[in-house]
């Protein structure tokens, strides 16, 4: 047992109270509305055998099509009495939390519960004398009619009810959905006309299993989404279908030419260099190791080591961190004698796979790192990683009445707001940093109207434009501003006053990364999605335009559309080492 | 290591490990719960035997980041002459142990209708971290900076682990943990009752837990965010009204955020 019920509630008689009104409620409105969400109003685990019960009353007359409408019910349902002596018992028998997805909780549960008691009763109509005198010719019909109405009180009592099931619960964040298994229910059933005992028995217990196959969990479901969506009454989806099945579907055409104005020629001839670029006669395996064997695309598997390539503290400080990574080597192989296995078992390394942005405690130890690096580091880390996400600032004031109580502030949202764009100036601030990846910072901002503003139109251009990668693929954001910021006088600047004095890496991402450097991976990681122009290995396409500008210029004015164009590669034509293409403006006139 | 902590005194102390539970319950009571949860309290504390080492690396003017949030607060900035920042390296592998309790509660149909006792413990916190104070015009800035490699903390799961790093890849490395390793127990079902069963040690669970908890704390504390300390007295009444009636709201704030997490 589990859950604890509140005992109180059980020995009260109120709760028995609102359960029984509920379930009038409810049984009078599927009276009403026959088809409707049955018994929505019923809830809670107590309530489960009634609207079980309730429902499968209701069911007989349901199935028989058409019977409805001459409802032999001729009163409401009243609900004379509801107990629940006994404490149900809800056991939890296992329990999963799915983190990926929207949080979604799948349990598996026991209910139990006993001695349960309802009583109903409503009058019915029951002329065993009505004669169908309109279809029945003249010579036949009999002197004495009593075709009146004759209606029967009658009260049915459930007691005994008795229910043991295994139940599935899901809980999503849109609504709780349940199925129950492996349900043993048993009732007594007595009733006021014995004649119809028998009969009501054995329907009922012949449509149980929809009752819990369908009812319940749908009814459930509805509950349950209206409590998610706070009160809000949620459109059976039932009705919904009715609705849309009345208007006839028209058929839809696929790839009208509508659609096929929306893709940009150049994502078009993106999409065949891609599909093309995978039909090959090679015999030799494809390359390993390398970012990308497709030149200007970045396959999934890769997408890890491509991340790999921002800066941060582990490629920055790389120089040490080869030290460290050595000794984690010999830390691994004591670890693998301990576990029994020669040290030159070849198990991968998690290190090459999860590498952890942490500063090397060799660098930390021989005071070789930089504050205000580390600082500029995990910023544009932040940055990238959290788009929407505000940052959090709280201001606890010490010296308030109650000292003992941490007074939290919140920062207000325009503080947030304001305390981001200061950590985003951070990096312009430090020049040597160079971490920003936005258009925004001064040297290369030509629309000098600035601010977010301009960069929000930026961004806009770049989805208007076909070519801005998907959400997940956070690393070509960066690559036409990355670009854009590249022109080789910048880095020249680049070493900083405050790294003078020590040859420290720069920290750019505009460079190789010094921990790649060391692996000397023979396939040459170098692909250079940061650094086209300065490589030299690629031919930008002679444009008039471009002559007179500067590439970052040109990339913001009239940025609308961005355009693949071919690269030649100085590698005799050898896949793996391509470098992706440079993204460049199409020459589209506004 | 700069600092010298007798933590034998601590440990000599009994009261000390009763006074902390005793504080930390109170802080708990005073929160203020979202309606499902109930009955929250720190059944168990302990500081453990074993020694946070923090290690004073550097002494600096604070960073401009600092000044340049007290200038977007519209703080005057006075003379600099006070202000310093400390940089530390700040690094616990102790046996620090908590033990929460807490009531999940379905209020419905009726109020406190139905609950489900949880209780959590947690311990092996494994900090290594680089933290950044600063004190500047009489405001304590503390900040986590990023982590330190640790052979201890890094790679804590065995090579042998067959839950493959296969597809890791698409998570960008994050920029930091602070905590790098945390246990937590989950125990749900009641304690005293000796029907039924008790679910224990809900993998997924604790696992989730822990993020929250990383993601949470990652959130509030690490660079770029940092928790401001405000020594300042304050400037009149009306601030201090206004704050201390906004005082529920940071905790409703936190309960929204780990719904909010909950969620995603």
């Amino acid at each position: 047992m589990s859950f604890i019920f509140n005992r109180e509630t059980f020995e009260d008689n109120s709760f028995n109270e609102v359960l029984r009104e509920k379930l009038m409620r409810a049984l009078n409105l599927h009276d009403r509305t026959v088809g409707s969400s049955s018994g929505a109003m019923t809830t809670g685990t107590g309530a489960v055998e009634c609207s079980g019960a309730a429902a499968a009353g209701q069911r007989p007359p349901r199935s028989k099509g058409g019977f409805s409408k001459v409802d032999i019910l001729k009163s409401g349902i009243i609900v004379k009495k509801v107990e629940f002596p006994t404490i149900p018992k809800l056991e939890i028998l296992d329990l999963d939390v799915s983190i990926q997805s929207k949080s979604l909780i799948k349990g598996i549960c026991k209910v139990s519960c006993r001695d349960a008691m309802v009583q109903i009763t409503t009058e019915i109509e029951s002329n065993l004398l009505l004669l169908h005198v309109n279809s029945s010719p003249k010579f036949t019909t009999p002197k004495l009619i009593s075709n009146d109405s004759f209606t029967v009180p009658i009260t049915m009592t459930f007691d005994k009810l008795h229910l043991e099931a295994i139940t599935n619960i899901f809980v999503k964040n849109t609504g709780v959905g349940i199925s129950f298994n492996d349900v043993n229910l048993d009732f007594r059933l007595q009733c006021s006309i014995k004649l119809l005992q028998s009969s009501i028995e054995k329907r009922l217990k012949a449509s149980m299993e929809e009752v819990f196959k369908d009812v319940l969990p749908s009814v459930i479901f509805n509950m349950s989404q209206r409590w998610f969506t706070h009160g809000e009454t949620v459109v059976p989806t039932v009705d919904k279908s009715m609705v849309s099945s009345d208007t006839p579907v028209q058929p839809r055409m696929i790839l009208d030419e509508s659609d096929l104005s929306d893709l940009s020629p150049a994502n078009m001839l993106r999409l065949s260099t891609l599909v093309s670029s995978r039909q090959t006669l090679c015999l030799n395996p494809t390359a390993v190791d390398t970012i990308s064997t497709i030149p200007g695309c970045l396959e999934r598997q890769n997408l890890h080591r491509f991340n790999l390539r921002f800066p941060s503290l582990y490629n920055y400080y790389s120089n040490k961190e080869q030290q460290g990574a050595h000794n984690n080597e010999k830390n691994r192989v004591e670890h693998l004698k301990l576990w029994g296995r020669s040290s030159s078992n070849p198990i991968p390394t998690r290190a090459s796979f999860k590498v952890e942005n942490t500063l090397p405690k060799e660098v930390l130890d021989s005071n070789s790192y930089d504050v205000r690096v580390i600082t500029a580091i995990q910023t544009k880390m932040y940055e990238r990683a959290s788009n929407d996400v505000v940052l959090r600032r709280r201001k606890i004031k010490m010296r308030s009445r109650k000292p003992s109580k941490a007074n939290k502030d919140a920062v207000s949202p325009a503080q947030n707001d304001s305390g981001t764009s200061s950590c985003s100036n951070v990096a312009s601030e430090l020049p040597h940093a160079s971490l920003q990846a936005n258009p925004q910072s001064d040297e290369i901002d030509p629309a000098p109207e600035g601010g977010p503003n301009a960069e929000d139109a930026y961004k806009e251009e770049l989805e208007d434009s076909g070519l801005r990668a998907p959400q997940d693929f956070p690393a070509l954001e960066n690559v036409t501003p990355v670009l854009a910021q590249l022109p080789n006088q910048q880095r020249s600047r680049l070493g900083s006053p405050l790294s003078a004095g020590r040859p420290t890496p720069l920290l750019s991402p505009l460079d190789d990364s010094h921990w790649l450097l060391q692996k000397r991976d023979p396939q040459d990681l170098r692909t250079t999605l940061y650094s086209p122009i300065r490589n030299g290995r690629f031919y930008v396409m002679p444009q008039p335009q471009l002559d007179t500008k500067e590439a970052s210029a040109f990339l913001l004015e009239n940025g609308k559309r961005f355009g693949f164009v071919g690269l030649l590669n100085n590698h005799n034509l050898k896949w793996g080492n391509d470098p992706p293409p440079p993204y460049r403006e199409v020459s589209i006139t506004q | 290591m700069s600092f010298d902590i007798n933590w034998n005194k601590i440990n000599e102390d009994s009261t000390i490990n009763q006074r902390a539970r005793a504080f930390l319950n109170e802080h708990l009571e005073s929160l203020q719960l979202p309606s499902y949860v109930s009955n929250i309290k720190m059944t168990d504390f302990k500081l453990g035997t074993i020694p946070p080492r923090i290690t004073l690396k550097q002494i600096d003017n604070p960073l401009d980041d600092f000044y340049e949030a007290l200038r977007l607060e519209g703080a005057s900035i006075g003379g600099r002459d006070t202000d310093v920042q400390f940089l530390m390296e700040v690094d616990y592998k102790g046996d620090m142990l908590i033990e929460l309790s807490a009531e999940l509660v379905l209020n419905y149909p009726s109020p406190n209708f139905m609950q489900l006792p949880v209780k959590l413990t947690i311990s092996d916190i494994g900090i290594h971290s680089l933290c950044l104070v600063a004190y500047l015009q009489r405001q304590l800035f503390i900040s986590f900076l990023c982590d330190v490699s640790d052979p201890a903390l890094d790679n804590v799961e065995s090579p042998l682990d067959s839950n493959g790093p296969a597809f890791l890849g698409s998570k960008a490395v994050e920029r930091i943990s602070l905590i790098r390793s945390i246990k937590i127990q989950t125990e749900i079902g009641p304690q005293d009752l000796s029907e039924g069963t008790i679910l224990r040690s809900v993998g997924k669970l604790e696992q989730f837990l822990s993020d929250v908890f990383k993601n949470l704390l990652r959130k509030e504390a690490a660079w770029p965010s940092w928790i401001n300390l405000d020594f300042n007295e304050d400037v009149s009444a009306d601030v201090e009204s206004s704050s201390s009636a906004e005082e529920s709201l940071p905790h409703r704030d936190d309960a929204q955020d780990f719904s909010a997490d909950a969620r995603a």
